[in-house]
C-alpha cells in the first residue's frame, strides 16, 4: 500500500439555477499517507460528499487537483472503488456476482474471481449468502456486500460515503467492526464521510473538519482501539468530541437533543 | 428437480422437431388396416381427419412423458390442485370483491332486459341481441366462416375438408365447423399479432437501447423518428396496403411500426431512469462505458420496460384487428367487419368476447414470462392493490388489512 492521497488547493463551485455560486469545496489542502483511516466529518452541505465525488472522479473540480501519488484524478476508476450512501448493490446480480462485478470489470482470470469473490464473502460473513438474491438480505447484509465488492477489486484507497447512515444502531456497530477488522487486515486507505462525531471517534485516525466547504481543522485521533464506551468517555476523547463540535457551531445541548 | 439446462434446450429442440417432423411422419406410415387410420395420404396430400389430429395430440403429449415424466407428474398434480383450489378461491374472491360479480351480473342482466325491452327494428338481426340468441342461434351460424379447403404447405398439402362441411360451398352447418372457424381465425390473427409484435418489440428495444448508447445517434435519428411517431396508426393502413398490399409482411409491419412507436420511447425513458447511484458505482468498481451500459443500464431498465411491453402488447392487439378489419379476408377482425356489414350486433359481441379472452391470455403470459426473466426483483407479497394500502393508510376503515389478510 503505497499510494499517498493529496488534495491541493482544491476549490470545486456549482452555479445555482438563481445564478448564484455556491462554494461547496474552497481551497482544500491536504495529505492523506497510506493506510490511514480518515473521517471527512461536518454539517450537512458542508462539501464532504463533494469533496470524496471529486476524489472519486466523479465530480470534476472547478480548481486544483487531487493526487494519487503524482497522478491527478480525472476519472472514476477501480484504485478508488466506493461505497456508497444509498444501496448500490445491482438487485439483478446475486449476491457473489455482486463481489465479484469489480473482478469482472477488471478481466481477471476466472479462478482468481473465484478465489478472491470467496475470501471477501467470507470476511463479510456472507458466504452463506453466495447465491442469494440482494432482496433476500437485510439493509446491514446489503451494506457488508457492498463493502465486499470495494474491498474486493483490491483498490488501495476506499471511498465511504456515510455508509452506514440508513442502519440501525446494532447494525451500524456491528458493520464498524466489520469494516475495522478488514482494515487492519489490509491496511487500505479509507476515506469514511460522515456527520455522526461518534462513528468518527470509532473509526478514524484522522479526522477532517469540513465547515462551508473550508477545511477547519485537521484532528488526530491517537485514542487506543479498540474505541469501546469506556475509550470515548476518557477525557482525551471528550476533548476531541468537543472541539468538533466547537469547530462546526454546535452547542452541546444541540448535541444532546440531536 | 433441476435439470441442466443444456437438456432443457435439448429437450426443447427435440420436442419441437418430433411434433412438426417426427410425430407426423410416424403417423403416415401407419398402416391402413388399424382401426383409427382414418387419413390417407395420396400424392403428397394428407387427408387431415379428427383422428389423426387426436393421435398427433397424444404423441405430441408422449415426448415430455418419456423424457420428462417426473416434470409431467408434477405439473399434472399442480393443475389437480390449480382446479380443485377452484371453487374455493372463487368464493373467496366473491366474498372478498362482491361489487365485481355483482356489477357483472347487473351489467349481463341488463343487457338481456335491454334486448326486450329495445325496438326491433326492420334489420334481420336484432340491434340489442339477448344472450340466447348471440350464444344460440349466431352463435352456429359463425360455421358459415369455415371456408378452409386444405393448405398447400409446398412440402405437404393438407386437404381439410374432411373436417367438417364447408356452408360456403353449400355444405351444412356444423357446430364442429363454428369451433373449425374460430380457431383458423384466432390462429391466423395470432399468427400476425405475434409476427407482428416480435418485429416491433426487438426494434423497439434495440433502436431505444442504441439512441442513448451513441450520442451521434441521438442527435441524428431523433427529428426522423419523432416524425414517424407523429403518423396516426389508422392513417397507416391504407398507405401500408398500397406500398405492400394485404399480405402477412403489409399487416407484420403495420403491427411492427405501431408497437415499436411505443417501446422506442418507453426503452429511452427506462435506460435515463436507472438510478445514477448504479451507474457511478459501477464506475468507481472500475466498468468501462461498455460494461455499464450493457450490465448496469440495461438490466437496471428492465422493470420499467413491463409496463411499455404490456401497453404495446395491448396496442398491437388493436392495431391487428383494425388492419384486418380494414383489408383482409381472414383474421378476427374480418369476422368484426362481417359481423359490421350484417349489422349484426351478436356477432359483434362473440368477436369480442373472443378478443378479450386472447387479450387476457397474452397478457397474462407476458406478465408471467417477465416475472420469470426478473426473479431478482422484489415480488408482490400482498393482494391489495397500490390504492387499497393508501386507503389503508389514510385509515379507510382497516381496508388494506382485510384485502391483504384475504
Amino acid at each position: 500500500m503505497s499510494t499517498v492521497v493529496n488534495f491541493e488547493n482544491l476549490w470545486c463551485v456549482f452555479e445555482h439555477r438563481s445564478g448564484q455560486l455556491v462554494h461547496a469545496l474552497e481551497d482544500v489542502n491536504f495529505r492523506v499517507d497510506p493506510g490511514e483511516f480518515v473521517c471527512v466529518v461536518g454539517r450537512s452541505g458542508h462539501g464532504k460528499t463533494t469533496l470524496l465525488r471529486v476524489l472519486a472522479g466523479l465530480q470534476p473540480p472547478t480548481a486544483g487537483a487531487v493526487k494519487l501519488g503524482d497522478t491527478a484524478v480525472t476519472g472514476p476508476g477501480s484504485d478508488r472503488a466506493m461505497v456508497f450512501q444509498q444501496d448500490t448493490v445491482f438487485p439483478w446480480l446475486h449476491v457473489k456476482e455482486n463481489v465479484e462485478f469489480g473482478l469482472r470489470a477488471n478481466k481477471l482470470p476466472e479462478d482468481e474471481r473465484n478465489e478472491i469473490t470467496n475470501y471477501w464473502l467470507q470476511a463479510v460473513g456472507l458466504e452463506e449468502f453466495a447465491d442469494s438474491w440482494p432482496r433476500e438480505l437485510s439493509g446491514g447484509m446489503r451494506k457488508r456486500v457492498a463493502l465486499a465488492s470495494a474491498m474486493a477489486v483490491g483498490s488501495d484507497v476506499v471511498l465511504m460515503d456515510e455508509p452506514f447512515g440508513s442502519l440501525d444502531y446494532f447494525t451500524r456497530r456491528n458493520l464498524h467492526e466489520v469494516l475495522l477488522n478488514l482494515w487492519f487486515e489490509t491496511k487500505k486507505t479509507i476515506f469514511f464521510v460522515t456527520h455522526d462525531i461518534e462513528e468518527a471517534l470509532i473509526l478514524a485516525d484522522r479526522v477532517i473538519l469540513l465547515a462551508e466547504g473550508k477545511l477547519v481543522d485537521d484532528i488526530a485521533v491517537t485514542l487506543p482501539r479498540p474505541r469501546n464506551e469506556d475509550v470515548r468517555a476518557t477525557p482525551e476523547a471528550v476533548g476531541i468530541f468537543k472541539l468538533i463540535l466547537a469547530h462546526l457551531g454546535i452547542t452541546e445541548e444541540e448535541a444532546t437533543q440531536a | 428437480m433441476n435439470q441442466p439446462a443444456v437438456f432443457r434446450v435439448l429437450f426443447g429442440i427435440g420436442w419441437l422437431v418430433w411434433t412438426v417432423l417426427g410425430a407426423p411422419w410416424l403417423l403416415l406410415q401407419l398402416p391402413e388396416s388399424l382401426f383409427f387410420v382414418t387419413w390417407t395420404y395420396v400424392e403428397g396430400w394428407v387427408t387431415v381427419t379428427w383422428s389423426i389430429i387426436v393421435c398427433w395430440l397424444i404423441l405430441i403429449i408422449a415426448w415430455p412423458v418419456a423424457f420428462r415424466p417426473i416434470q409431467v407428474k408434477d405439473r399434472l398434480v399442480n393443475m389437480g390442485r390449480g382446479i380443485a383450489a377452484g371453487p374455493p378461491l372463487l368464493w373467496a374472491g366473491m366474498r372478498r370483491s362482491p361489487l365485481f360479480f355483482v356489477s357483472w351480473g347487473i351489467l349481463l342482466g341488463a343487457w338481456q332486459l335491454g334486448s326486450y325491452l329495445a325496438p326491433p327494428g326492420a334489420l334481420e338481426h336484432p340491434l340489442v341481441p339477448g344472450w340466447d340468441y348471440v350464444f344460440g342461434d349466431t352463435f352456429f351460424r359463425m360455421s358459415g366462416d369455415w371456408a378452409v379447403r386444405g393448405f398447400d404447405l409446398e412440402f405437404v398439402g393438407l386437404d381439410m375438408t374432411a373436417l367438417a362441411p364447408l356452408p360456403i360451398y353449400g355444405g351444412e352447418a356444423t357446430w364442429p365447423a363454428v369451433f373449425l372457424a374460430i380457431a383458423f381465425h384466432s390462429g391466423v390473427t395470432l399468427f400476425r399479432l405475434l409476427c407482428g409484435m416480435a418485429v416491433g418489440m426487438s426494434l423497439g428495444l434495440l433502436t431505444g437501447l442504441a439512441i442513448p448508447y451513441w450520442p451521434w445517434l441521438r442527435q441524428s435519428a431523433w427529428a426522423p423518428m419523432n416524425f414517424l411517431r407523429m403518423i396516426p396508426l389508422l392513417a397507416a393502413i391504407p398507405w401500408l396496403q398500397f406500398a405492400v398490399g394485404s399480405t402477412l409482411t403489409g399487416i407484420t409491419l403495420y403491427i411492427a411500426f405501431g408497437v415499436w412507436t411505443t417501446m422506442v420511447v418507453a426503452t429511452m425513458n427506462s435506460v435515463a431512469n436507472v438510478p445514477d447511484r448504479y451507474i457511478e458505482s459501477a464506475r468507481t468498481l472500475g466498468a468501462s462505458r461498455p460494461r455499464t451500459y450493457f450490465k448496469v443500464i440495461v438490466p437496471g431498465s428492465i422493470p420499467e420496460l413491463r409496463t411499455a411491453m404490456l401497453l404495446s402488447m395491448g396496442g398491437s392487439w388493436s392495431l391487428a384487428i383494425a388492419a384486418e378489419f380494414l383489408g383482409f379476408p381472414t383474421g378476427l377482425g374480418y369476422m368484426a367487419n362481417v359481423a359490421v356489414q350484417e349489422t349484426n350486433t351478436a356477432r359483434l359481441v362473440i368477436v369480442g368476447f373472443i378478443v378479450a379472452f386472447y387479450s387476457l391470455a397474452t397478457f397474462y403470459l407476458l406478465n408471467e414470462g417477465f416475472k420469470k426473466t426478473v426473479s431478482w426483483m422484489p415480488q408482490r407479497t400482498t393482494k391489495g392493490t397500490d390504492i387499497s394500502k393508501v386507503a389503508g393508510a389514510a385509515g379507510a376503515g382497516g381496508r388494506a388489512e382485510t384485502i391483504e389478510a384475504g
